[in-house]
């Protein structure tokens, strides 16, 4: 039963890993750290799930683990000025959130960079969306806001997105 | 030109989340055995809570004390035991985590003049003790309130 319980989150995170990366992301300096973040997450909600079964949890509440888990971790004084030494590591050319899907994809490259532009608060909407496939409902549960508010957000950084591209575009290549 | 509708269809067709690195691709299936395999009592560490579980025991020992009538005598665990033996008490959980984040409007500016964004956090921790002896388990919940402070690196 345990080796089964086992298989199930192992093939759960072979499924979900990266959606939970790229979330982790917005809560840790670097790609390490945040793997060590959904490590975190994934013991607590273990721990959790054991009471129901074992089963795998819902995504909307790894999100909010992860969330939780990343709030904790910046209580901490010393991971706080850690992250502000960091910073510049999130530019660094190796270490992204976001692959393009096909390879030489200038676009995408631009677009990533708008996307890892965002405030955080419009970020992580996105990336909930998007990348981890969830209702403005489950949005809103996850982070304790409206669906509207949701909703709005989301709107907000897909115009802000389009007017990053549109500006760079215009830098690049001139208005032809 | 660029809309929101076909940022929304790049999105979801250009970019895809970056995949774990190798190495935390095997802590986290090692991690999955280790759990599966319900190995706790390793990653306890009984030199930290040592103390903490003496505190919990003599705590326990005094409420037991209480509530007896002096006429009646049973064999207690006296205090002398309880530190001679701190073993006998084992701390079955540990847990501490935020029940609940609220975003501060305003900003903050610290010493430095570096931009911060003030959370109210509550947080909650909980240890579990048992002692083997008398069967008796007492948890010490921990419940206070903090600000968090979090860097705000863009606009």
């Amino acid at each position: 039963m345990k080796g089964e319980s086992g298989n199930q989150w192992k093939q759960w995170l072979c499924e979900n890993g990266h959606r939970l990366l790229l979330f982790a992301r917005g809560w840790a300096p670097c790609r390490e750290d945040a793997e060590d973040l959904v490590q975190e997450a994934i013991v607590r909600l273990w721990n959790l799930q054991k009471e129901k079964g074992g089963s795998p949890p819902d995504l909307p509440l790894v999100f909010s683990t992860i969330r939780f888990c990343g709030l904790n971790r910046h209580r901490s004084d010393k991971r706080r000025r850690k992250r502000e030494e960091s910073i510049i590591y999130l530019n660094d050319f190796e270490d992204v959130w976001l692959d393009p899907a096909v390879e030489e994809d200038e676009e995408a490259r631009i677009l990533r960079r708008a996307v890892q532009g965002l405030s955080d608060k419009l970020r992580e909407v996105v990336t909930m969306k998007i990348w981890g496939g969830l209702t403005f409902a489950q949005i809103s549960e996850t982070l304790a806001i409206s669906p509207n508010t949701a909703a709005s957000r989301y709107r907000y950084a897909l115009e802000q997105l389009a007017k990053d591209m549109r500006q760079v575009k215009e830098e690049r290549y001139g208005n032809a | 030109m660029e809309t929101p509708e076909s940022i929304e269809r790049m999105l979801e067709k250009r970019l895809v989340p970056s995949a774990f690195s190798v190495e935390g691709s095997a802590a986290l299936e090692s991690l999955i055995d280790e759990l599966a395999e319900e190995s706790p009592k390793s990653s306890v560490k009984w030199g930290r809570y040592l103390l903490g579980a003496a505190a919990a025991a003599i705590a326990m020992f005094a409420a037991i004390m209480i509530s007896i009538p002096s006429s009646e005598v049973l064999p207690l665990v006296g205090v002398d035991d309880l530190f001679s033996e701190p073993q006998g008490v084992i701390l079955l959980e540990d847990i501490e985590g935020v029940v609940s984040a609220e975003e501060n409007e305003s900003l903050v500016v610290d010493a430095d003049g570096s931009l911060h964004r003030a959370w109210h956090v509550q947080v909650v921790s909980e240890e579990r003790f048992r002692d083997e002896q008398s069967g008796y388990e007492v948890r010490v919940i921990h419940p206070r309130d903090e600000l968090v402070l979090m860097p705000v690196t863009t606009f």
